[in-house]
C-alpha cells in the first residue's frame, strides 16, 4: 500500500500549515493548505465566505473543503480546519481516511502560539481560558478520528514533521 | 439485578428494558444509578504532580475545573490496571473516579507510591453518582435549579436542597450529559427528584445493559473485557489518554517500546453484515480462516439496528478499514465488517 493522503488534525496554532509544509519538502508530496482547498471548493477565499454568509458559511465551506481533502491524489499532505471536528458527517468521513494525524498541543502551546487570538471572536475575552476550555472538549473528536497522535509540544516543526512520516509509515505498511 | 464488581446493579428496570432505556438516552434523558463508581480523593503538597508522575494522562492539559479521562498502568507491561476520570481541583487536589471492581486496587497502587505528605483516601461509599444523559439532560438540570451550561469535561460545585452537589459535563454514552455526584444521604432524594422532574421530557431510569449497548456503539472500552492488566493502552487506540512526552508515568518504558516497534494486536470495530448478534470471546477469522483474535465486546445496537462488536485482533494479518472478517457465532461463520469505531458519531458538546 502506497503512502495515504495525510490529513493533520489538530487546535488552532497546533501548526497544521508549518508542519504540513515540512512535511512535503522532506517527502516531495504536494501540500494543499485549507484557504486552497476552501478556494478549489467554492472559488471564495475563506474571508470572502465569510463575509458573504458569515461562520455558516464558512463552516459549510470548510466541510467542501473537506471533501476535496480527502479525495486529493496520493501522496499528498493537507491541514484540517481546527473545527471541522465539531460536524458529525465531517468526523464520519474523517474517520474512514486512512492517514488522519492528530497533531496534539498542550494548552499552553497553544495559548503561547495563538496570542491574544485577534480575528477570532470565539476565543474572547480571554483567549488562555477560552483555548484551554476548547482542547479538552474537543480532545475527544480528535481522538475519534486519528490514526496517530503526534504530540508537538517539545518538538520543532522538523522534528514533528519527521514524527508524521514515521507514523504514517506504520499503518500504510 | 446482577452483582457488578460487588454491588447488586440493574441491568434494565421494570416498564423499560435495554432498548427502550437506550433510545431514551439517544432522543431524549435517561438516569444512571452509577453510584457503585469508586471516588478517591488525593491531596497534599504535591498531589497534582504526584498523579501526573503515576498516571497516564497529561494533567497540564486541564485546569482546575476540568476533568480528564487517564489509565492507570502496570509499572511493568503497561497493561491497563483500570482506567478511569480525573478531577482537577485547586489547591493540589485531584478527585479520581475508578471502576468499582478496580478502586480498592488503585487505591493500594497509589498509596504505597505516595511521598508521606500526600493523602490518598477512598471514599467509595461517602457520594453517589448519577449520570443524566441524554439531548433533554440540560433542560432536566435546568428544571431542578443545576448549572447546565459548563463545557465538555469540566465540573462545578453547585448546591442543591442545602448541600453540596458536584456537576461534571462527562459521561459514558456518547450523548451530551451530566455526572453528578451528591453526598450519600442525598443519593436518593435527588434520583426520585430527577424522574420527577423528567416526566414531561420523557425521562426513563436506565440499567447496565443500556449503558453497555450505549458504551459500544461509542467504541468506548469497558475495563475487563476491552481493557485489561493484559491490554495496554497501543492496543486499545487509548493512546489519545497517555501524556507521551511525560518524563514520568506508570508503564512509560514497556509503553513507549511498544508504541515504537508497533502493538501485535490492535482494538477494531466489526460490524454485522447479516443477523448476526456477535458476543465477547467469539473468535474472529480471516475470510482464508486464519484465526486473527476474539471479540471482547459485543452487542446489538439499538441505533444502527445491526450486531457490532469490539475485537482484539493481530496486527500481523494487516487489516484496514472495510475489511471483511468471519465471526464464529455459535458455530456458524458470521461475516463482518472492519470499522474504525465509534459505530454512532458522538454528540458530546
Amino acid at each position: 500500500m502506497s503512502a495515504p493522503v495525510v490529513l493533520l488534525v489538530g487546535m488552532m496554532g497546533a501548526g497544521k500549515s508549518t508542519v504540513g509544509r515540512a512535511i512535503a519538502e522532506r517527502t516531495g508530496w504536494s501540500y494543499v493548505d485549507n484557504d486552497e482547498l476552501v478556494k478549489r471548493a467554492t472559488g471564495r477565499t475563506p474571508p470572502e465566505v465569510l463575509a458573504a454568509g458569515g461562520e455558516k458559511a464558512l463552516r459549510a465551506a470548510e466541510s467542501e473543503a473537506l471533501r476535496c481533502a480527502v479525495s486529493l491524489r496520493s501522496p499528498a499532505v493537507a491541514g484540517v480546519p481546527g473545527g471541522v471536528v465539531l460536524d458529525r458527517a465531517d468526523r464520519d468521513r474523517l474517520r474512514s481516511a486512512p492517514g488522519v494525524v492528530w497533531l496534539r498541543a498542550r494548552p499552553d502551546t497553544l495559548i503561547r502560539r495563538v496570542g491574544s487570538g485577534a480575528g477570532r471572536s470565539w476565543l474572547q475575552p480571554d483567549p488562555a481560558t477560552a483555548i484551554t476550555r476548547l482542547a479538552a472538549a474537543r480532545e475527544t473528536y480528535y481522538a475519534e478520528v486519528a490514526n496517530a497522535i503526534v504530540d508537538v509540544d517539545d518538538r520543532t516543526p522538523q522534528e514533528a514533521a519527521q514524527a508524521v512520516i514515521t507514523a504514517v509509515g506504520s499503518f500504510s505498511r | 439485578m446482577a452483582d457488578f464488581g460487588g454491588w447488586d446493579m440493574p441491568i434494565e428496570y421494570a416498564g423499560g428494558g435495554v432498548v427502550k432505556e437506550h433510545l431514551a438516552v439517544r432522543e431524549a434523558v435517561g438516569v444512571f444509578d452509577v453510584s457503585h463508581l469508586g471516588k478517591v480523593a488525593v491531596r497534599g503538597r504535591g498531589a497534582v504532580d504526584y498523579v501526573n508522575r503515576t498516571l497516564s494522562n497529561d494533567l497540564r492539559r486541564i485546569t482546575p475545573g476540568q476533568a480528564q479521562y487517564t489509565l492507570c498502568c502496570d509499572s511493568a507491561t503497561g497493561g491497563v490496571i483500570d482506567d478511569l476520570i480525573a478531577y482537577l481541583h485547586g489547591g493540589d487536589a485531584v478527585f479520581l473516579v475508578p471502576n468499582a471492581a478496580n478502586a480498592g486496587e488503585v487505591v493500594r497502587r497509589l498509596s504505597l507510591a505516595a511521598p508521606a505528605q500526600i493523602e490518598v483516601r477512598d471514599l467509595h461509599e461517602d457520594y453517589g453518582v448519577v449520570a443524566v444523559q441524554g439531548p433533554r439532560s440540560a433542560a432536566l438540570l435546568r428544571r431542578l435549579g443545576l448549572p447546565a451550561d459548563g463545557e465538555y469535561m469540566s465540573f462545578a460545585v453547585a448546591r442543591w436542597r442545602g448541600h453540596d452537589l458536584v456537576v461534571c459535563r462527562t459521561g459514558y454514552t456518547g450523548e451530551h450529559g451530566y455526572e453528578l455526584l451528591p453526598g450519600r444521604t442525598d443519593a436518593i432524594t435527588l434520583w426520585d427528584a430527577l424522574l420527577d422532574a423528567g416526566q414531561e421530557l420523557g425521562v426513563r431510569p436506565c440499567g447496565l445493559g443500556a449503558r453497555d449497548t450505549l458504551r459500544t456503539e461509542m467504541g468506548y472500552p469497558l475495563h475487563g473485557q476491552d481493557l485489561s492488566p493484559d491490554i495496554t493502552p497501543v492496543q486499545a487506540r487509548c493512546e489519545w489518554a497517555v501524556g507521551w512526552d511525560k518524563p514520568e508515568y506508570w508503564g512509560r518504558g514497556a509503553l513507549l517500546a511498544e508504541r515504537a516497534a508497533g502493538p501485535h494486536r490492535t482494538l477494531w470495530g466489526l460490524e454485522s453484515l447479516e443477523r448476526a448478534i456477535p458476543r465477547p470471546h467469539m473468535v474472529v477469522r480471516s475470510t482464508e480462516g486464519e484465526e486473527l483474535g476474539q471479540v471482547t465486546s459485543g452487542t446489538f445496537s439499538p441505533t444502527r439496528r445491526v450486531g457490532i462488536a469490539l475485537a482484539l485482533l493481530s496486527a500481523r494479518a494487516g487489516l484496514a478499514a472495510g475489511d471483511q472478517v468471519v465471526v464464529d457465532v455459535r458455530g456458524r461463520p458470521a461475516p463482518m465488517r472492519v470499522v474504525k469505531p465509534p459505530f454512532v458519531s458522538s454528540s458530546v458538546r
